[in-house]
């Protein structure tokens, strides 16, 4: 294993270097997100736009990205987010960062604007900054298409943006080779400020291991175990939106923008039925993943045929289909193609539409708004034609939607901010938090806003004897593995936290690691020891997940957030659930704050404004990095 | 005799590329698909994915092609190697290719019997067998196929 080597982009000047990463770097941040906390930390100064030439855009493949350990190809984007003017991290599948391995490198930072649109090339070692003016405007696919032809190689990955991305459009994402994306927080509109359309990488290189032998067996076994996992199983049959029905039968799906709870569509939405009616194509896996839970889908029939792609997650399926009530199958598969194309991130584009729509329910919009689209609740057109207009920033109301739902209920006025669900400006994904207090704390606490992918504490519902064991093993009784109790959430949140930073810092799948537990923390040392000839002990790995997690918290400390930023959307903390089993349970702020003075508490951080105190930065070894930067 | 090979299902292959990872590790002793002997090609467009690797062709075009006999059955006798390529244009599948760094030809040697690629293949697309078996199987699906549509029927 060789010290990792970053490559400095500076699109301002148009120029390119290389540098080792430090030892002590790795050391403290592992890789992946980590190392991408430390330079976004040291690069992003507090206060400056972030569609300006001052924010930079970090892209880091995990530490054993390229490797057989399973499920380990995830790529982690870093940046300061135009939608919550905080930090965010985001994170996609794929076969490009392993690609970037291969050709050398470990780390991209983006820094600066370039004057016309271009693209990234990297050859193997060799780098060039090239011309994008023709590409600019394309859609994912063709982009794709049209760099491989100006390159002349098949096997080249890109990530790149669409014309969302391009259009400052604050959903806009990255994709990354062809059917994978960086969502969340608006990193295509970061690379779009840049006028940045692509990063190409080619890479025929190897990467070498520590210790070959003791490597390959742990990561067989742990692939074995994984594919053993019940879990796993259901994912590689099903795909995410398998789990749709059950989690309706649990009264927790988005609907009607979270003003109800249940559906009676939820078959229509689901994995099984993408296979039944046969749209269901093939599955698609990350860079070394058995699992293979993305799904490739067709539908050449119908008013909204040409659907031929990747196909939708569970959270396509409930923000595209549940949250807006539309129950057409493939009028959500044509939305969530779209997306794909345009490249929109499907969790925040379903709820602009589901705010739209709810907002010409309560006749703050009307068609005249709309250019004449209808958007009652379930209307499937009205549902494809918006998610166009957004992408492409289109008409009043499009561009309105294209600004985010915060800023966009801040221009509508009325109530229509109580509508909004989102926080720190970021719309929440399709999670009922208020019928799952440790999904609530992680959610309040997450530093990009509330959705699941910092940290989603899936254990706490017992669904299975794993889930069950774990809480046990965090918490010392199993009794706490249920979403309705407040106690003991704040430990279930942070081990969670910890073993989605590694998770994230070793390029591993959260699935993998939080939903399957094949690759626990201890499979994780064991794999990372192998791979760097080190000898971590487990606790200090997660500690180093901890150092990741606290050095997140700083950074939005130094742009001036608190506690009270710690929140989450207006409707979950003051409108109950509305039926089911959990009827009346709600996210109030009484028990928000009781569970974040639990949890700062646990962390070491000040009560009153969420900020580490002295003795846990320097426990953490985070002194010398953050000393002259927090102050209060 | 019937020979055991490698056989790829591409309707069951999700393009992991384990196969490439492991292939590359017992060959090469470290991880780097682009000189694994089998490859995924990709279909992007209709998200299709393909395993290739050497097929043990009954008369081998790469080893009639070889001017010094270093291109045999299931291996690449690297000392008599001279790097012209001619094994890799007489392939019909692109299974022979090139390593740029040692300036030889290598194949699929079908690691003694027992290989990595099929061992660490979850989803199933590589089997390692005889022939006639993908036959056997091959008529007992389509059987089945077969008698689904006469009961519709």
């Amino acid at each position: 294993m060789r010290q990792p080597i970053v490559l400095h982009v500076d699109l301002s000047h148009g120029t390119l270097r290389s540098e080792l990463v430090p030892k002590q770097v790795t050391t403290q941040f592992l890789g992946g997100r980590g190392v991408n906390a430390y330079y976004a930390y040291k690069m992003i100064k507090p206060g400056i736009d972030p569609l300006g030439p001052e924010n930079v855009l970090i892209v880091g493949p995990g530490t054993l990205t390229g490797t057989t350990a399973p499920c380990s190809g995830r790529t982690s984007v870093t940046c300061k987010s135009p939608v919550t003017n905080l930090y965010n991290k985001t994170n996609s599948g794929g076969h490009w960062g392993a690609e970037l391995k291969y050709a050398g490198y470990d780390y991209i930072i983006i820094a600066g604007v370039s004057s016309h649109p271009v693209y990234l090339w990297i050859d193997n070692g060799k780098m060039e900054i090239r011309d994008a003016r023709e590409i600019w405007g394309s859609d994912i696919k063709r982009t794709n298409q049209l760099i491989r032809e100006d390159l002349g190689d098949e096997e080249i990955q890109v990530a790149t943006i669409g014309p969302a991305g391009e259009n400052r459009v604050m959903c806009g994402y990255i994709n990354f080779s062809w059917h994978h994306a960086a969502g969340r927080a608006g990193a295509g509109a970061v690379m779009g400020s840049k006028n940045l359309k692509a990063i190409a990488v080619r890479g025929t290189g190897g990467i070498k291991v520590a210790d070959p032998i003791n490597f390959i067996n742990i990561s067989n076994k742990v692939r074995q175990e994984l594919a053993n996992d019940s879990g796993t199983k259901t994912l590689a049959q099903w795909g995410t939106s398998g789990s749709l029905p059950v989690v309706n039968e649990l009264y927790s799906i988005n609907n009607r923008n979270f003003q109800n709870n249940y559906i009676e569509y939820a078959e229509k939405l689901s994995g099984q039925y993408l296979v039944e009616a046969g749209y269901l194509k093939g599955r698609i896996a990350c860079f070394s993943c058995s699992t293979a839970c993305h799904r490739y889908v067709v539908n050449q029939n119908g008013p909204f045929r040409g659907v031929n792609g990747a196909g939708p997650e569970f959270e396509a399926m409930a923000s595209l289909g549940s949250a807006t009530d539309v129950s057409d199958t493939e009028a959500i598969l044509m939305a969530n193609q779209i997306c794909n194309q345009l490249g929109l991130d499907v969790v925040s584009a379903g709820s602009y539409v589901a705010w739209a729509m709810e907002c010409y329910e309560k006749g703050m919009l009307t068609k005249e708004d709309s250019d004449g689209i209808d958007l009652r609740w379930g209307n499937g057109e009205a549902l494809v034609q918006m998610i166009e207009k957004i992408g492409r920033r289109e008409g009043r109301l499009g561009d309105l939607l294209a600004k985010g739902i915060r800023r966009a209920s801040q221009e509508l006025g009325g109530d229509s901010w109580k509508w909004a669900v989102q926080a720190k400006g970021l719309e929440q994904s399709c999670v009922e938090t208020r019928s799952a207090k440790g999904y609530s704390l992680a959610f309040a606490v997450n530093p990009r806003g509330p959705d699941h992918l910092m940290t989603e504490t899936f254990a706490e519902y017992g669904a299975s004897p794993e889930a069950v064991e774990l809480i046990r093993k965090i918490t010392g009784d199993a009794k706490y593995a249920t979403p309705h109790l407040t106690e003991k959430r704040a430990e279930i949140v942070r081990w969670h936290e910890d073993t989605y930073a590694i998770t994230d810092a070793l390029g591993f799948c959260a699935f993998s690691s939080t939903a399957a537990y094949a690759v626990n923390p201890e499979n994780m040392a064991a794999m990372y020891n192998a791979f760097t000839g080190e000898s971590l002990s487990t606790d200090t790995l997660m500690e180093a997940g901890r150092r990741i997690v606290t050095l997140e918290r700083i950074f939005n400390i130094r742009e001036g957030a608190r506690r009270e930023d710690d929140t989450l959307p207006w409707r979950l903390m003051n409108e109950p659930v509305s039926s089911g089993p959990r009827k009346g349970a709600i996210n109030s702020p009484e028990e928000l704050n009781k569970l974040l003075d639990q949890y700062y508490d646990l962390h070491g951080w000040d009560r009153k404004t969420s900020i580490p105190t002295h003795e846990t930065v320097e426990q953490l070894g985070l002194l010398d990095l953050t000393k002259d930067q927090i102050t209060e | 005799m019937d020979e055991k090979v490698i056989l790829a299902n591409p309707f069951k292959c999700t393009g992991c590329r384990v196969c490439e990872l492991v292939c590359s590790f017992k060959h090469e002793g470290m991880f780097v698909p682009s000189l694994s002997r089998i490859r995924i090609v990709k279909i992007h467009e209709m998200g299709f994915n393909n395993p290739i690797s050497c097929l043990d062709c009954s008369r081998m075009p790469c080893v009639d092609a070889c001017p010094t006999g270093a291109c045999q059955v299931m291996k690449v006798d690297t000392a008599l190697c001279i790097g012209c390529r001619e094994c890799i244009a007489a392939c019909p599948f692109g299974a022979m290719d090139f390593n740029p760094t040692t300036r030889v030809s290598y194949k699929c040697d079908l690691c003694e019997g027992d290989p990595e690629c099929v061992k660490g293949c979850i989803p199933g697309a590589l089997s390692y067998q005889v022939g006639s078996n993908q036959a056997k199987t091959k008529r007992r699906d389509r059987t089945t196929i077969r008698y689904e549509l006469v009961r519709e029927a």
